[in-house]
């Protein structure tokens, strides 16, 4: 199907990268109690620290270092606040996304207007030797720069971590009933700056990835919502490491969708049909959960509806163009879609955005 | 009402409070001009000049001021029914956009032609804020994330219209006809800076704070913020009292949107005509505390930053992106202890079934939503 | 084989411990001793003291003054670990379960495993399993907690606390959530604890559970312990006056007023959840003006639900109800306040007041929309004010003025505020859902009198509680709801403490 080809895979994965790491990092804390609003702020003082770093050392090592360390710098302010002061966590993270945004952009005017603007080469590609062969997937999964793959295999890493050792039961213990995890001797506080600095630390890799593996250069609020797309893939993943990587994976895809069709005179059949299924999807996934979803009025309706646009969609052919711009909010829109055809349920850890303080249950 | 001396007296220590933060968020900055290399004492010098220094500069951070303390209230509006709507610059672009369709489509005469568009202004920052609004109310998504979406939707939506279908084909750039002159926001007297939204923001200022002290409405927000179970216990319709509030939160936006778009100095709307507002409002909304009257004095600090800002770039070359800075700052060190909203999430601790299992939410089974 | 302790060096003992909190001494001088093989109870009142001596003991709060031993050695107990590492274990009111956790993970908590990072709780879940068959109540512990029953979360904790190897075992306030059969299992429990050599401490304010298993008692009274009692000397009023300081009438004879009219009948009311599990099934009864109907059963099997559906949290899934004649086929919280009805709910702080706003706003919350109160949109000062004068004197709410946060306020005082609220629309239905937990001896009198008041105006009460004694005390009739049903409506000269203990553990009475 057209656009749906080898290469819109392979820049999906990329595409996801970013959103992947940060959601991951932000998976851990959540799941501590943690809110982080901040991840943008996070991500851009990452982007630039590294950046930086490698105009002035040519390592991407280095940079990528750089940019982890001041992404565990923002997320101790974050969780010195939140964690020591019992600051509520949102306005603090409104605050570390206002010092990221305001720090990069001063930095960047201060070091970088005078110079001339560096692109920096965007690493080399990890060409896995045998694999990188099997028609169809090889160019997709093995041909990917180190990052990716770092993001793809910390999935797993996370579900083992959170699932089958003594600190991942910490983890869910301080998020689902803190006091459990106090009683049974452990420091609630530590548990969540863990949690906190694992968020930066992944932050500042996302972001020097969108910086220095994506596109080459820095530029003033260039992560343009990609940490609150994180923080949708957190909810949407429904808080588990793989339902994140399901979400960031989509909204790595739609990214990868819009630049397609950027250039495209008008949308081709196959998205249509892709956007129709998912939707029809979406729809009776919605009618499932509200209350007229109890009448079989409502879903003979919608039956024969999901039949209608199906067989318009593979019958006709419509033509549409959409401007660039709209094209560009196309992730955001489907991030709003995504989230309102969540059920209400399930998987937020119960103590989230909650300050801890031990003693309060005594008396 | 009768005002205990205790709480008198911590709101006292808030307002102090907020002071303290916009000068160590100040301090921190200057230091880090100091790092960079300028001047540190002439920097402060230019960041007075530029916001105080003559009348006229008095009289263009008042300027500046205005819009701010719209936002600013708009976020308190929507805050204090336990909602962050960080979507606002989304809710003024499309104010604005809304604004600016009517003026330049609708024929009318001088006066009608600025209420209709300043009305539609404000329907259209309802609208948007209304997206969220039922998401929420309806969908449960978390209005962090969806106003925000929103937000950098509606930047793209300008975007398109300013190079597409509203824009002026005599022009290169991205921007619109010139706007018709019976739509103008008229200027305050003999005034060539301050405008007629002036007024509007003070009246907005009287009016929220008395609504939200003395009304039935306001107090049903406190009661909603303070404890929903409890609020909808005692009869009070949560969900929709916290629509209405998103909704008027929006609605102040809308109101921002217009006025700029239609008392702009060029008479027409580009690009960018928003200038980052809705954000400096929010921070104007956290500093204020929660207070309307807070609004005035927080939007006069920022909008002075901005002021001083822009003269330290002009004359010592120091990036006006360090205001930006400076407001992160100040949010983080003010976030320690905000009366509004720090109770809001640990008051979910205090429910508890029998056992002690804490409550998220009520028993199972279909919940009467009003 | 003698429960008593020959032995007469204590296993644990406290001297002199002091703890102050803002404001208040918690505990002030407080010594204690426990034994091994000994079942021991700390008796008390709400605030007291009790609970905040025992999390000294467990490592949850630092004492600021006084001294702990710990087999006759003095100790510092830092933490919880510390607590743990000594051997002494706590079972807490408020249940320490995660509850998407299994069993065994949740004993896992904090253990140091064999292998880290790895967790062990394969191995953990082995030692539960081995320990619960040794003391015969079998868990499973790869069960999830939240499927689990009260009772038997209940002594999953309990099974926690002995796998990590505790010699002294504290129990705080067992049977507030369990029926009297799953009171004699662990009563049982305890008794064979005890003969192993361990020693247990019980923290209750029921007399009948020291009567039952405890061999000593110690009371405390504001903070301090004021008496040391053997079981076998002891005399409940005796036991009474130790704690409240006063001659306490334990239990009052119910008012007789006669019924008029019904003001709420249920037919068949059914609740089911999302999952398909029936929380309510067939609910059958009417009050009359001037009735008060209990309702006994120990918390989880109902109460809650039923209170949110006659409420109007909840839509019931089938099933009618009636108020006044009329019925009302759907109704939300606000169409229950109009109709002239009023709700004490269990949860105060979580539902039934905003700590964060002063006594005043919470006095008005149920009817500040009404025309005495407000004119087109906009509150009127004068009337609210007065009326909240009033309201503070008749109750005898104690706050130093009416715009005081009612987080200061004591829980008494915060309950006075809700009864004045709730009780002074005059409301024809009152549903009162455990309106005594958690108050003092004082503020429990002034709810009676206040619900009896209430009665003899001809308003209609539905009275729900874990307390047998308060039931007995004022209820016409008691209903007794045992896992979603009403098994039987007894009058309340039929009913006494035996019988609708058995029914309330699924028996039926003859």
């Amino acid at each position: 199907m057209a656009p749906f080809d080898e290469s819109f895979f392979f820049t999906a994965l990329v595409l996801m990268t970013p959103i992947l790491l940060v959601a991951l990092g932000e998976l851990i804390a959540e799941r501590t109690g943690v809110i982080n609003v901040g991840l943008e702020g996070m991500m851009l003082v990452g982007a630039f620290f590294s950046y930086w770093m490698v105009t002035e050392v040519d390592s991407h090592v280095l940079g990528l270092l750089a940019g982890v360390g001041a992404g565990v710098a923002a997320a101790a302010v974050m969780a010195l606040l939140s964690i020591n002061a019992r600051a509520d966590q949102i306005i603090v993270g409104i605050g570390i996304w206002i010092l990221g945004l305001g720090l990069t952009s001063f930095l960047f005017t201060e070091v970088f207007a005078s110079r001339s603007q560096i692109v920096v080469s965007v690493p080399d590609p990890i060409n896995i030797p045998v694999l990188r062969e099997i028609p169809g997937v090889g160019h997709v999964l093995f041909e990917q720069t180190a990052l990716v793959y770092v993001a793809i295999l910390l999935v797993p890493a996370v579900w083992f971590v959170l699932y089958r050792t003594t600190w991942g039961l910490a983890v869910r213990a301080a998020g689902d009933l803190p006091a459990a995890a106090a009683t049974g001797g452990l420091s609630v506080r530590w548990i969540r700056w863990l949690g906190t600095l694992c968020a930066g630390a992944l932050s500042g890799a996302g972001g020097a990835f969108l910086a220095l593996g994506q596109v080459g250069i820095f530029q003033p609020e260039m992560t343009a919502g990609r940490g609150f797309l994180a923080l949708a893939a957190v909810i949407f993943g429904r808080w588990s490491p793989i339902g994140v990587m399901g979400a960031s994976f989509l909204f790595g895809a739609s990214q990868a969708l819009q630049l397609r069709l950027q250039g495209l005179p008008q949308v081709p059949r196959s998205v249509w049909i892709v956007a129709g299924a998912l939707f029809v999807v979406f729809a009776l996934n919605v009618l499932r959960q509200t209350s007229s979803g109890r009448k079989r009025s409502s879903w003979a309706l919608a039956i024969v509806a999901a039949v209608v646009v199906v067989g318009a969609l593979f019958t006709t052919e419509p033509s549409v163009s959409l401007p660039s711009q709209l094209w560009i909010a196309t992730p955001y829109l489907i991030t709003i879609v995504a989230l309102a055809g969540l059920s209400r349920r399930g998987g937020t850890p119960a103590y989230l955005g909650i300050p801890w303080s031990a003693g309060e249950d005594a008396v | 009402m009768n005002v205990d001396r205790s709480v008198l007296r911590q709101r006292a220590w808030t307002g102090l409070y907020s002071v303290a933060a916009v000068v160590v968020g100040l301090v921190i900055s200057f230091a880090a001009i100091g790092l960079s290399g300028s001047p540190i004492g002439e920097s402060i010098r230019q960041l007075f000049e530029g916001a105080l220094g003559s009348s006229g500069q008095l009289a263009a951070t008042v300027a500046r001021m205005v819009p701010l303390v719209l936002v600013g209230l708009g976020w308190i509006v929507a805050a204090r029914s336990a909602i962050f709507n960080i979507g606002l610059d989304g809710q003024i672009i499309v104010g604005g956009i809304c604004a600016t369709a009517t003026a330049l489509y609708v024929d009318a005469p001088t006066g009608v032609a600025l209420v209709l568009a300043m009305a539609a202004g404000i329907v259209g920052g309802v609208l948007w804020a209304g997206i969220a609004a039922m998401l929420l109310a309806r969908r449960h998504v978390n209005e962090i994330i969806s106003t925000l979406m929103l937000s950098l939707i509606a930047v793209q939506i300008l975007g398109w219209l300013l190079s597409g279908p509203l824009k002026d084909p005599s022009q290169t750039r991205s921007q619109t006809e010139t706007l018709p002159s019976e739509s103008f926001l008229p200027y305050l007297g003999n005034s060539d800076v301050l405008k007629w939204d002036l007024p509007l923001a003070l009246l907005a200022v009287v009016m929220l704070s008395v609504v939200l002290s003395r009304s039935g409405f306001g107090f049903r927000m406190r009661l909603v913020s303070g404890n929903e179970s409890a609020a909808h216990r005692a009869g009070v319709r949560t969900t929709r009292v916290r629509v209405q509030a998103f909704l008027i939160s929006g609605s102040l936006a809308g109101l921002v949107g217009a006025s700029l778009v239609l008392g702009s100095r060029t008479h027409t709307t580009a690009e960018g005509f928003y200038e980052g507002f809705g954000f400096d409002g929010i921070v104007v909304g956290l500093l204020a505390r929660g207070s309307p009257w807070g609004t005035l004095p927080a939007a006069f600090l920022i909008a002075a930053l901005h002021q001083g800002g822009g003269l330290m770039q002009a004359v010592l070359g120091v990036p006006s992106q360090l205001v930006l800075f400076t407001q992160g700052a100040v949010v983080v060190l003010v976030a320690i202890s905000d009366p509004l909203t720090s109770r809001i999430r640990s008051r979910r601790a205090d429910a508890r079934d029998a056992s002690g299992v804490p409550l998220a939410m009520g028993p199972a089974g279909t919940a009467n939503v009003d | 084989m003698s429960r008593e302790a020959e032995v007469p060096e204590p296993l644990f003992r406290l001297s002199g411990i002091s703890k102050r909190f803002p404001g208040i001494w918690a505990c002030r001088d407080a010594s204690f001793e426990a034994f091994a093989g000994e079942i021991v109870g700390i008796l008390g009142e709400n605030g007291a003291g009790k609970s905040t001596l025992m999390n000294i003991a467990t490592g949850l709060l630092r004492p600021d003054g006084g001294q702990i031993e710990f087999e006759g050695h003095p100790v510092t107990i830092r933490s919880p670990m510390d607590a743990r590492r000594l051997g002494i274990g706590m079972v807490h009111q408020h249940f320490m379960l995660v509850p998407t956790m299994t069993v065994a993970e949740n004993a896992a908590i904090g253990a140091r495993p064999r292998r880290p990072p790895l967790s062990d709780v394969r191995r953990v879940a082995a030692h539960l399993r081995e320990v619960s068959e040794r003391y015969g109540f079998p868990i499973d512990p790869n069960a999830r907690i939240e499927d689990l029953s009260v009772g038997a979360r209940q002594r999953v904790e309990i099974l926690r606390v002995l796998a990590q190897g505790a010699k002294l075992v504290i129990l705080d306030e067992p049977t507030s959530v369990l029926t009297p059969q799953e009171w004699d299992d662990l009563s049982g429990i305890l008794l064979a604890l005890a003969a192993e050599g361990k020693g247990i401490i019980l923290i209750t304010h029921k007399f009948d559970e020291l009567f039952a298993v405890a061999d000593r008692c110690v009371v405390m009274r504001d903070g301090q312990t004021i008496g040391n009692v053997a079981m076998k000397d002891a005399t409940k009023p005796a036991l009474a006056r130790m704690m409240v300081g006063r001659d306490l009438v334990l239990r009052v004879e119910p008012v007789h007023v006669d019924p008029g009219e019904p003001v709420l009948s249920v037919s068949d009311i059914c609740l089911t959840d999302d999952t398909g599990r029936q929380l309510l099934d067939k609910i059958n009864f009417e009050i009359r003006e001037g009735e008060i109907l209990g309702v006994a059963g120990v918390d989880g099997n109902g109460q809650d639900e039923l209170v949110a559906v006659l409420s109007g949290l909840i839509s019931a899934t089938d099933g009618e109800i009636h108020f006044k004649g009329s019925p009302v086929p759907q109704f939300s919280p606000r169409d229950f306040v109009e109709m002239g009805a009023a709700v004490i709910p269990a949860d105060r702080h979580g539902q039934g007041v905003v700590l964060d706003l002063s006594v005043e706003d919470n006095l008005m919350m149920s009817d500040f929309w009404t025309d005495a109160f407000s004119k087109r949109g906009w509150l009127r000062r004068a009337p609210i004010h007065d009326r909240t004068r009033r309201l503070i004197s008749e109750f005898n709410i104690r706050t130093p003025n009416a715009a005081v946060l009612l987080r200061q306020l004591s829980g008494g005082n915060q309950q006075r505020v809700v009864l004045a609220r709730e009780l002074d629309r005059h409301p024809k239905l009152l549903i009162a859902a455990q309106p005594t937990r958690g108050l003092d001896v004082g503020a429990v009198e002034f709810v009676y009198e206040r619900i009896t008041q209430h009665k003899q105006c001809g308003g209609a009460t539905l009275l729900i509680s874990t307390e047998l004694d308060e039931i007995l005390s004022l209820a016409d009739r008691v209903a007794v709801m045992v896992g979603g049903r009403v098994l039987q409506i007894l009058d309340i000269h039929d009913a006494d403490a035996e019988r609708l203990g058995l029914l309330m553990a699924g028996g039926r009475s003859a």
